[in-house]
């Protein structure tokens, strides 16, 4: 008996720290598959080694879409998370639904514009809004141009020569995508997932704009707008160097299986077609037009409002450790997303990975190109009314103009109700 | 007897194509479980793994808690099938055999649930679990299920199709009420329970976006959502040697059930459907 009673002493000794800790409670999506679901657990297990007094719980969400609707239930039902990875374009509908708080008195504490400035600028300005900052940069990506130098040589072009504006991409792809004798398409030239993501690039490249930044009007009827949907689909359509409708998986499939020589995708990938691909790629910066531009994506660390003060800061300290340099580092070397502070290509696992991969670096030096994703109000409904119409256009059942301006119509439609 | 037998061999060859389609994606994910990650990719695609491997289980095993998931979704699938066998049993013997004030209206009103998507009903349920308090456990998965329409509504047909002499018979040898159903009324309705069954098991089985909003840690997620972790690619490319490995021992148990049941089962469709 009095054993037991000091092992129950022993016990709630023991058990006390665990009692004390601040406990919070963390959702977070994953966009790319497998391993990715370990590395987070690995931050959240370095943290906890550095921060005895704090406890994150992390719970996987899905992927984007489905881990947003799964803090809108939480918050729904009056439980939402502590911390949070999401989007930043989910930043609009998470502010209109006051569900996080900002985190500039947080900033501000770690020493304000100086803690900021580590970060990569175009990571961090597409997380404000209304002049504050409502996350920090965690996973972040861009587009890139990825291309096949066996297949390149095979078509006669020069494998360190990567075309750099629209007329050297569409003369590349001519000559690089392979028929057979019956006229039908063995290797693409191009292949670029037909997601409006890659689309904002062009509209972006062709000098035009896509969203306010206030949030509440986009500009699919202009003219750049227009235009750089008309070349997409002339690629797909009347050059027919690029398959129509490929998603974001199959395309990165046909990359690494040699069916296209040029692929455009995100930065994401950089991992997987390295692990993948038996044959020399390299990648380039996404070809310019009128200027050079590519549309930053990928999420951030949100911070919930119905949190207490001292979850708030343990939510912080934990959000501040995934981005720190070491942190970021190693999940850019896990993942393939870019590390977000200019100081994690400085230490040396990274300088060690880039120079076993130097096509990291590339991906960083595209950066100061890069500019904040088309976002609004209510944008998963935007998004989805700009890529079904857009799909249209590419079979044909809208010419470019009509189509961007029926989809610019519809979108001012579901904008209206924010117009004040 | 001549007709039938002159039916027969393009029957049968007309049936071995279908089997044929039914049977090549699941050779399929056997063989691509054994395989390595970048034979998957090869021009020209390949049957035979050319250096099988055991890595792709290694893996899974080792990507998540499978055997708490494995066993989260056995206790989940069969256990709300217990549940809903006991629900739905009384409700429709009751609108099966009962006259009560009402109840045609009632029997519409239960009709109208099976024509509601559940993902429209997300955040009602959501909100009513964590009410409960029942945020992250096995039950919260199964709440929205216990009662089931379908069930109610494929049992109360089979219930109705058992003669109401046999049930005076019953009553006059003092096996009246609960005890008639459980002596004869069950019994006879073994086919339809079978099927629901089987419906069941499958659906709960593989759902898994209420389980993804509801549930949130090791103790009580189901394999769905470990397959999800391998199968989210949204932004990049499946690692389709470990998926197709976890989703050989995510099917492996509805698979044997069905194996050992198969006759039964096709017997109980052949007879539910004839009974209407």
């Amino acid at each position: 008996m009095k054993r037991m009673a000091w092992a129950v002493a022993a016990v709630l000794l023991l058990a006390v720290p665990a009692w004390a800790a601040t406990e919070i409670k963390f959702y977070y999506p994953v966009h790319l598959t497998g391993p990715l679901v370990k590395e987070v657990e690995a931050i959240v297990a370095d943290f906890h080694r550095a921060n005895p007094n704090i406890k994150v719980d992390p719970v996987w969400g899905g992927d984007y879409g489905q881990n947003m609707q799964k803090t809108v239930a939480a918050l729904q039902g009056g439980s939402p998370p502590d911390l949070a990875v999401h989007l930043a374009v989910d930043r609009i509908t998470l502010l209109d639904l006051d569900a996080v708080v900002p985190l500039d008195d947080f900033i501000a504490k770690e020493g304000g514009d100086k803690f900021m400035a580590d970060f990569f600028p175009g990571f961090v300005s597409d997380l404000k809004a209304e002049g504050k900052t409502w996350a920090i940069p965690f996973q972040r990506s861009t587009p890139i141009l990825y291309y096949n130098k066996d297949l390149f040589r095979k078509a006669g072009l020069d494998p360190n020569k990567p075309p750099t504006n629209w007329e050297e991409l569409l003369a590349t792809a001519q000559k690089a995508t392979m028929r057979n004798p019956q006229g039908q398409v063995t290797t693409w030239g191009l292949t670029i997932p037909d997601d409006i993501w890659l689309v904002m690039s062009f509209i972006m490249q062709n000098g035009g704009r896509t969203s306010s930044p206030d949030f509440k009007k986009v500009y699919l009827g202009e003219k750049p707008a227009i235009e750089a949907v008309e070349f997409w689909a002339d690629m797909a359509n009347k050059h027919k160097v690029m398959p129509r409708h490929r998603t974001f998986p199959q395309s990165v499939q046909d990359f690494a299986a040699g069916n296209t020589a040029m692929l455009i995708h995100s930065t994401g990938n950089l991992r997987f077609i390295r692990d993948s691909a038996k044959f020399e790629w390299g990648v380039a910066f996404l070809p310019k037009h009128k200027q050079q531009a590519v549309a930053i994506g990928g999420a951030g660390f949100y911070i919930f409002k119905k949190a207490s003060k001292e979850k708030q800061e343990a939510a912080w300290q934990f959000a501040k450790f995934a981005c720190s340099p070491e942190m970021q580092a190693r999940w850019n070397i896990g993942s393939g997303y870019i590390a977000t502070r200019k100081s994690a290509f400085d230490l040396p696992i990274m300088t060690e990975y880039a120079a076993k991969l130097p096509q990291v670096l590339v991906a960083r030096d595209q950066l100061p190109y890069a500019s904040p994703e088309m976002s609004t109000h209510d944008n998963w409904k935007m998004r989805n009314i700009f890529v079904t119409t857009f799909q249209e256009i590419l079979d044909e059942k809208y010419t470019p103009e009509a189509g961007m301006k029926k989809a610019q119509a519809e979108i001012e439609k579901i904008l209206a109700p924010f117009q004040k | 007897m001549r007709s039938r037998a002159a039916w027969s061999p393009a029957a049968h060859v007309i049936l071995a194509l279908a089997a044929l389609v039914m049977i090549v994606p699941l050779v399929w994910i056997v063989l691509t479980a054994f395989k390595e990650r970048n034979e998957v990719f090869s021009q020209i695609p390949q049957w035979l793994p050319a250096h099988p491997t055991f890595t792709n289980f290694l893996g899974v095993l080792d990507a998540m808690p499978f055997w708490q998931y494995y066993w989260n979704t056995i206790a989940v699938a069969f256990g709300l099938l217990a549940i809903q066998v006991v629900t739905v049993t009384l409700a429709a013997y009751a609108f099966a055999r009962m006259e009560f004030w009402g109840r045609d209206v009632l029997f519409i009103l239960l009709l109208v649930q099976l024509m509601i998507a559940p993902q429209s009903t997300v955040v009602q349920n959501y909100i009513t679990v964590t009410r409960l308090g029942l945020l992250d456990t096995k039950l919260a998965i199964m709440a929205p299920y216990l009662a089931s329409a379908y069930g109610t509504f494929l049992l109360r047909q089979t219930f109705k199709g058992i003669p109401k002499e046999l049930e005076e018979a019953a009553a006059l040898d003092g096996c009246g009420g609960i005890r008639f159903l459980l002596h004869v009324a069950i019994p006879l309705a073994l086919p339809g329970y079978l099927a629901f069954g089987l419906v069941s098991i499958t659906y709960h089985w593989n759902e898994f976006f209420w389980p993804l909003v509801v549930t949130e840690t090791t103790r009580s997620r189901t394999l769905t959502l470990g397959l999800g972790i391998f199968a989210q690619t949204a932004e990049g490319s499946a690692d389709w040697t470990m998926l197709m490995a976890m989703t050989l021992m995510v099917i492996a148990v509805p698979l044997i059930v069905f194996l050992v049941f198969q006759k039964r089962f096709i017997n109980s469709f052949m007879q539910s459907g004839l009974g209407g």
